[in-house]
């Protein structure tokens, strides 16, 4: 008997908790899964920088503004196709944000783009707020098999309500309409006539007994189920549906003599010129050292400019690591990326004009096992990223590190 | 006790019995059909800017004549009841909006112009009604199939006309629909996702739909076959049932 109540108490609260579960509110979002993918996918792939958001509370039917830019790594792991066929995505859970339009390098992407591998890309994309609550939000770059390529995202607060929203554009036949239930009533009064003609049909047949047909058929009396009565009714409904269908197109035509064909097409788009670089960079060798979550790796630099050169930052899968013993280059919580901590480099000093060099550039940091970047547990362990360097007068020099590989150091010795 | 009150009572018995089954028959169509269809042609059903000319209707009725077929079997053979296809497309329609009410638009606030799915009713009226005329399934298969295939796209242009406007949107050539996909963003869904018409049927003067539904009624009447088969020799047979006579001698004893 208690056991009975147990399992009956269990049931009422596992049904309660499924009712919490639907019923509760759905204007919150913890997570968006930025780091499941693998560590080598979101470092060699898609480097997003730049990325700047206009803010981060808005009210419904405020604009936001997100800015920056993005290079597809020029060796890109074989692992993952390169089609080049992109969409830039703004990623929010669900329509909470109206995407008015996205811009790359000044041009509107109204479909699927061509970009190029080794490209630098700069973007805009402007979202309208449509609905109250607390929303991640952020860039992803999509690209037809290789799959979605996470950019930087935030948390942004949207006040207000939804009440009383519109979304009303212009077609070229010279009607404003709003996108928020435009053809709505029309769908849903065709839905309903269609679905009633369904019903009575059914109602028609399920209004006489229905499981002792089983036997009266069995029986072999078959034929006494069906009079010729129910024949005309069939005819009628057969040819009244057909004649409805027929009627309703002839007065959608006329409704809508001008019609298009849903647009599809691929607009190739030209990558932005390469920025002058005053400097040479390669990669020597990496480690990884897993007690101190601690990635190190010597870069070879050459000074090819007529200012000396210092090496400001290293971002890989929007985790940014600074050199803050340049004056003025520290974090600012406003950065849409995360965190990775400041960067030690070795010899500090800044190279020299026509000056080659080797530095050793340390990053500690939880953030490689936060972010889940520790590449030891991939099949491919390579490393990819931007080193931005920067002369006196603040000009960027850009080198990508596209395919480097990294040694773990384990740093105990197993048995 | 009167016999007309036995009767009676035996018939509202029955009756109940009947809504129970019926109702229990439903649910699981609901179940099954509408996983099937989202399956096998969700996204053309999820989303307006998916609802072409081309891909829709070849692959919306090839995919959902199946459970029609295979429940008209069941109803037809066993019952002689000409519902099979209608039963099954109003539970699927019902599971539809059951399921873009609630969670396309309720919990992700999809609006419902963006969501709507299509509807099947009016070709399965007019497949039940072929069967039940012609009494035949393989007529059923070549002449309601065919209705099937071409009767789609018609029933829901009515719907989806509107969504086929242009619109100069940034200085692109878009269609209303192709608008609503822009703007209401769909993350995991990215444009050349869709599998919507590319311009490749070049030989037949931009008559799209015509031959889309052509080959859909065609392929229609093909996939009709092994479902009502299907239907008839697994999910309407009686095999496992021995009768009385068969039984062995202890099986009558107890």
């Amino acid at each position: 008997m208690r056991k009975r109540v147990m399992r009956m108490m269990g049931r009422a609260g596992a049904l309660a908790l499924l009712g919490m579960i639907l019923a509760g509110p759905t204007n919150r979002l913890w997570a968006l899964g930025e780091k499941s993918q693998e560590g080598f996918l979101r470092m060699r792939t898609v480097i997003f920088y730049d990325t700047q958001f206009s803010g981060r509370k808005f009210k419904v039917g405020d604009d936001m503004t997100v800015t920056g830019k993005f290079q597809l790594l020029p060796i890109w792991p074989k692992e993952i196709a390169f089609s080049g066929i992109s969409w830039l995505n703004f990623f929010v859970p669900g329509p909470q944000f109206l995407r008015e339009g996205t811009w790359i390098n000044n041009r509107f992407m109204s479909c699927s783009e061509l970009l190029e591998l080794g490209g630098t890309y700069e973007y805009k994309t402007i979202a309208k707020a449509r609905y109250p609550g607390h929303w991640p939000v952020g860039i992803m770059l999509s690209m037809k098999d290789a799959g979605p390529l996470i950019g930087p995202s935030i948390y942004v607060d949207v006040e207000g309500s939804h009440e009383g929203f519109t979304n009303p554009i212009k077609t070229l036949l010279g009607n404003t309409i709003n996108l928020e239930d435009y053809g709505q009533s029309r769908m849903l009064i065709w839905t309903l006539v269609t679905t009633l003609i369904g019903v009575a049909w059914l109602g028609f047949w399920l209004g006489r007994p229905f499981t002792s047909r089983l036997g009266v058929v069995a029986a072999g009396r078959a034929k006494e189920l069906i009079s010729g009565a129910d024949k005309t009714v069939a005819v009628i409904f057969a040819l009244g549906t057909i004649g409805l269908v027929a009627v309703a197109n002839v007065m959608t035509a006329s409704q809508f003599p001008h019609t298009i064909p849903i647009q599809e097409t691929i607009i190739r788009n030209e990558p932005l010129p390469p920025e002058p670089s005053r400097v040479e960079a390669k990669v020597l060798d990496a480690t990884y050292d897993v007690p101190s979550r601690t990635l190190a790796f010597r870069v070879e630099v050459h000074n090819t400019g007529d200012r000396p050169l210092v090496l400001k930052e290293f971002t890989t899968a929007n985790v940014r690591f600074l050199n803050e013993q340049i004056p003025g280059n520290t974090w600012n919580p406003d950065f849409p990326e995360v965190y990775g901590g400041a960067m030690k480099i070795t010899p500090s000093e800044p190279v020299a004009p026509g000056e080659t060099k080797v530095l050793e550039v340390v990053l500690a940091s939880a953030e490689w096992e936060n972010q889940r970047l520790t590449m030891y547990h991939e099949t491919t362990n390579r490393f990819g990223g931007l080193l931005f360097f920067s002369d006196p007068t603040g000009a960027r020099s850009i080198i990508a590190v596209a395919d480097q590989l990294v040694i773990p150091r384990f740093g105990v010795t197993q048995m | 006790m009167q016999y007309s009150q036995v009767d009676a009572e035996a018939k509202a018995v029955a009756r109940k019995f009947d809504l129970v089954v019926i109702m229990s028959t439903f649910l699981a169509l609901i179940a099954g059909f509408h996983v099937h269809q989202m399956l096998v042609a969700g996204d053309w059903s999820f989303w307006v800017d998916w609802k072409d000319r081309n891909w829709w209707p070849i692959v919306a009725p090839i995919m959902e004549i199946t459970f029609p077929a295979a429940v008209q079997a069941v109803l037809w053979t066993r019952f002689r009841m000409p519902i099979g296809a209608t039963f099954c497309c109003l539970g699927l329609l019902f599971g539809e909006w059951m399921n873009r009410y609630i969670n396309f638009n309720g919990w992700t606030h999809y609006p419902l112009n963006f969501v709507f799915p299509e509807t099947f009713i009016p070709a399965a009226v007019v497949l039940d009604i072929v069967l039940m005329l012609t009494g035949n399934w393989i007529v059923t298969a070549l002449v309601g199939g065919e209705l099937w295939g071409w009767l789609f796209y018609p029933t829901n242009w009515v719907m989806i006309a509107p969504y086929h406007l242009p619109v100069e949107y940034q200085g692109s050539l878009m269609s209303v629909a192709d608008v609503i996909n822009y703007m209401y963003v769909r993350t995991s869904t990215p444009e050349y996702l869709r599998i919507v018409e590319t311009g490749t049927m070049r030989s037949f003067a931009g008559g799209v739909t015509g031959v889309a539904a052509f080959f859909s009624a065609f392929v229609s009447v093909c996939m009709y076959v092994p479902w009502w088969l299907m239907g008839a020799h697994f999910f309407g047979s009686t095999k496992f049932f021995k009768t009385y006579e068969s039984a062995s001698t202890e099986v009558k004893h107890a």
